[in-house]
């Protein structure tokens, strides 16, 4: 597959596993690319379908996530660096986005979510 | 108030000069450093029960970061000690029986101590319960090991001991600069750097004192901000763990034009 259909491949798979899986509603996929070294990036927004930490509880509602889908790499590294990552931070993601959520497909088409943050920021209470 | 002294061995193998860690001896020192937020690693133990590891006390132990950062605020300074210092002192006879004379001496005094205070206390024991017992034998019981080497403050200042001063200061600071940043990048911070490898990481860091404050932080090993590519097995695996134990993984990197940190803190999303 191409780098551009592969990319693609990875943002819908992302997609529907929020969807259809974490049942999350306005999923939708952001239009901005980044071309970073021959990959293209591209940003999910959506909204949880319950709330993901209780810290957000002072907060009120679920708010809208910021994903970003990536492909874990068995056999080529990948070329996602922090400086890439600062990029998306930027281009990407609203100002007021307070978190990326990483979210890093399998070559089984599992997919694991990581919440990133800029800085330095404390463990979320349980 | 005095300078906090941070000891370390400088030794020559096969030609090549390494500086040891340092290690602080004094406990008004190791006091001081904890004020600072430096805690280091306790690592004394007896010499006879070398096994204990439990309970261990002075010297204190830093890594080569925290020696640099000490020495770079001002806060202390080296002494360096050569590892064929004590061969080379007690090569002199006169040293030598010096040594020993002090070291006799000493062992006479402690065991003194010990007589006298074993015999008060078993003379009120005895007095207690309205006896008047035998006085029993002298029981061989702790000897005080001094915190200062005997051989050691024979040697005279020479030279040879600034050379070795600037030696030890300038192999420290090769091997530890391109840590120091990071490291005074959390110091600025107000928070208490502890080695990581317990949690696989490169530091653990606590908001406060470890005895009052949980660790927050596990910290990976600096990458390069513009080479190295994010392992997502090993973000996976350090996240996870992290997340388990509380804390966060914090990737980091030092950005090379304006040698500012750059840091993201990362948590398992806790679904997926």
């Amino acid at each position: 597959m191409e780098t551009k259909d592969r990319a693609e491949y990875i943002v819908q798979l992302v997609r529907n596993n929020l969807l259809y899986y974490q049942l999350w509603t306005n999923v939708c996929v952001n239009a901005e690319q980044l071309n970073w070294r021959g990959q293209i990036f591209q940003v999910i927004t959506g909204r949880p379908s319950h709330k993901l930490s209780n810290d957000a509880a002072a907060e009120g509602d679920t708010k809208l996530e910021c994903v970003l889908p990536v492909e874990m790499c068995d056999y080529k590294n990948s070329d996602l660096t922090l400086e890439c990552l600062d990029q998306v931070f930027t281009k990407l993601c609203n100002k007021d986005c307070k978190r990326l959520t990483l979210a890093i497909v399998n070559n089984d088409g599992t997919v694991m979510f990581y919440f990133v943050y800029k800085g330095i920021h404390k463990p979320k209470r349980n | 108030m005095s300078d906090i002294i941070v000891n370390v061995t400088l030794s020559n193998l096969d030609g090549n000069w390494c500086v040891s860690d340092g290690y602080i001896f004094s406990l008004e020192d190791i006091k001081r450093l904890r004020q600072l937020g430096i805690c280091g690693v306790l690592t004394g133990t007896l010499g006879t029960l070398a096994q204990q590891n439990v309970f261990l006390s002075v010297p204190l132990r830093l890594l080569g970061e925290e020696v640099l950062w000490i020495i770079t605020n001002g806060h202390g300074r080296l002494n360096v000690t050569q590892s064929s210092t004590v061969p080379l002192s007690l090569r002199s006879t006169s040293v030598r029986e010096q040594v020993r004379d002090d070291n006799a001496t000493l062992i006479q005094r402690s065991f003194a101590l010990q007589r006298d205070t074993k015999l008060k206390e078993h003379l009120s024991k005895t007095q207690k319960y309205g006896q008047t017992g035998a006085v029993p034998g002298d029981p061989a019981l702790f000897q005080e090991t001094p915190n200062d080497s005997l051989v050691l403050k024979h040697t005279r200042r020479d030279p040879a001991a600034a050379a070795a001063l600037l030696l030890a200061s300038s192999l420290l600071r090769d091997q530890y600069c391109h840590q120091l940043d990071l490291f005074s990048y959390l110091k600025r911070q107000n928070f208490v750097v502890s080695p990581g490898a317990r949690f696989g990481g490169k530091y653990i860091i606590y908001p406060g004192d470890p005895l009052r404050y949980h660790s927050h932080l596990i910290v990976a090993d600096t990458q390069d901000y513009h080479r190295d590519p994010l392992d997502f097995s090993a973000i996976s695996a350090g996240a996870r763990l992290a997340t388990a134990v509380k804390k966060t993984w914090v990737l980091n990197a030092q950005i090379p034009e304006t040698r500012e940190i750059t840091c993201f803190s990362v948590e398992w999303a806790g679904f997926g």
